[in-house]
């Protein structure tokens, strides 16, 4: 029998709205994966002129460029893995809530998490951006696109917090309403 | 619709309407050569290349997607499959653009399917079969439009077969492959459906490609969320659309053949089955990819005459052969007329609806012959009728 009732279609509304939010979230964590290294690979030189500052200080450990490039990508690596493992958790945990199976609120509060640091880390950016309007670009200068691109990700987390309180919220109601009915 | 129901299944439904062996056989080979009249094919046998009835997915592959291009295939499809049920359908809070392609949503009894038999009366067998197969597809893609189209014929992962179990049914999530070459698999509920593409007028989202070839089986139904439906789920039980598409094709035939003064849109001669219901619903409901071999038993026991198997070839040698001045005279020949016809009338209601979809129609009485040239035959037609 269809049910088309308006809190079903709600639902509906709902759980799609996760499934894609979810997905984006995953897609998004691979998007700063290749941001990351693509900005370690292309700034090699100057990176390593950074952080070589406070070692050259130490002239009883000589390390080359090569080794000290090589610990800065693991670095970096475990890094990403750790945030890509995070926002996968994140987004597989949103779309299996979508489909139906039951998901802790582990995930939410991650997201909660998630959305404070990027809050957090795009005002920051924003403030450099407007104090320093940058004309040749320098790593340190971040651009609009950059600020642009982590609010589309906190509004998605935002959009996808929303939607799993929602989707829970319903399905109680339905519950609620099955059981009272029984 | 598939082979199964385009060709035998006419066939039987013909045979039941009262006409012979022999006309059964040409009306249901017309049927299912709807599926078949290619640009290819008619490039081939040198046929007048706007009677296309159908696109091969090679063609559609190359197929343009601009307006014009799109206006090319929404001609087709709406025409032949997916003739639309309401083509003043009104829809709150959308745009225009929107609304016109939501008009071209396919669904049986609309007042198009009326003009469509109609337009086939004393036409001829061919007319009659090119109707038979419109009629039909009707019932099997309705809920989808017959213009690329993302927003009106999307599908997404709230999709679920629902399978008879002893009393009730019991429901199974549909998991779809892009894997045109593998076959599906109804034991565990694999179909292979077109690629998700983002883009609104893509070829991947024409028809019912979203859902699979899962409208053409006689025995699915299935639980989904078309994507102009707003959140409201659709039921789509396949078997009792297929019996309504079985009585109404014998209610239709009758009227072709002068059994009914009118066709009237919604009513079905059930009656005619007599004691080959149950056979035909037992045949509708049997969980088989192809239900050619039980509709040709029974399209054999109905008339106890073979039901040779459909051949395409079959009448393009006459149709090669015969002079020019002459073609027009062959079975294809006739066919191409009907073709020609029913792709004019659905193409000019579309247009006078005020929907641009399907390209502009000029009315040739009134303004003179405007343009593609192998529809002169129609005119050449009607001024001999007149």
């Amino acid at each position: 029998m269809v049910n088309n009732t308006e809190r079903r279609i709600a639902l509906r509304r709902a759980e799609n709205t996760l499934m894609v939010v979810g997905l984006g979230i995953i897609l998004f964590s691979a998007w700063s994966a290749v941001r990351t290294v693509g900005l370690v690979l292309l700034y090699r030189t100057k990176i390593l002129t950074i952080i070589k500052k406070p070692l050259g200080e130490m002239d009883d450990v000589p390390i080359s460029d090569n080794t000290l490039f090589g610990i800065l990508l693991a670095m970096v690596g475990i890094f990403l893995l750790f945030t890509i493992a995070l926002r996968l958790f994140i987004g597989l945990s949103a779309m299996a809530e979508a489909r139906g199976k039951r998901s802790g609120i582990f995930y939410i509060l991650l997201t909660v998490f998630l959305i404070w640091v990027n809050i957090h880390f795009t005002i920051d950016t924003f403030l450099k951006v407007v104090a320093t309007p940058a004309v040749d670009y320098e790593l340190e200068s971040p651009t609009f696109a950059g600020v642009f691109i982590e609010l589309t990700s906190v509004v998605m987390m935002i959009e996808m917090m929303i939607s799993a309180v929602r989707v829970r919220k319903y399905r109680k109601q339905e519950r609620q309403e099955v059981s009272d009915a029984a | 619709m598939q082979l199964d129901f385009h060709y035998y299944a006419t066939y039987c439904a013909a045979f039941i309407a009262g006409y012979t062996h022999e006309e059964s056989l040409r009306i249901a080979y017309c049927a299912q050569f709807t599926d078949c009249c290619s640009d290819t094919f008619l490039r081939r046998i040198r046929g007048p290349r706007q009677a296309a009835t159908t696109q091969l997915q090679a063609e559609l592959m190359d197929a343009n997607t601009d307006p014009v291009g799109l206006q090319n295939i929404t001609r087709i499809w709406a025409s032949f499959h997916f003739l639309p049920a309401d083509l003043k359908a009104t829809r709150d809070k959308c745009s225009k653009r929107y609304l016109k392609k939501y008009r071209l949503i396919c669904g049986p009894n609309g007042p198009l399917l009326a003009d469509t038999v109609e337009l086939a009366k004393g036409k001829g067998l061919e007319a009659a079969g090119l109707a038979m197969h419109v009629l039909a597809d009707t019932w099997a893609h309705r809920h989808f439009a017959g213009t690329p189209s993302l927003s009106v014929n999307n599908t997404n992962y709230y999709f679920y077969e629902i399978i008879p179990d002893g009393e009730g049914y019991t429901e199974r999530s549909v998991v779809f492959n892009h894997n045109p070459s593998s076959a599906d698999d109804i034991e565990r509920g694999l179909y292979t459906n077109s690629l998700y593409q983002g883009s609104e007028n893509s070829i991947m989202n024409l028809g019912h490609g979203r859902a699979g070839h899962l409208p053409d089986y006689s025995f699915a139904r299935y639980r989904y969320l078309p994507a102009w439906g707003e959140y409201r789920e659709i039921i789509k039980d396949n078997p009792s659309d297929y019996l309504h598409a079985f009585t109404q094709m014998i209610y239709a035939l009758r009227y072709l053949r002068g059994e009914h003064e009118v066709f009237e849109t919604g009513r079905y001669d059930a009656q005619e089955m007599g004691e080959w219901t149950d056979e035909v619903l037992k045949i509708i409901s049997r969980r088989q990819l192809d239900a050619s071999s039980d509709w040709k038993s029974l399209g054999e026991s109905l008339s106890g005459c073979a039901a040779e198997d459909f051949d395409l070839e079959k009448y393009t040698g006459e149709y090669t052969q015969a002079e020019d001045a002459e073609k027009d005279d062959t079975v294809l020949g006739r066919y191409f007329l009907a073709a020609l016809a029913q792709k004019s009338m659905v193409t000019n209601r579309i247009f006078t609806s005020g929907n641009n979809l399907a390209g502009e129609s000029v009315d040739f009485r009134k303004h003179g012959f405007r343009g593609m040239r192998d529809f002169r035959r129609l005119i050449r037609e009607a001024a001999q009728n007149d």
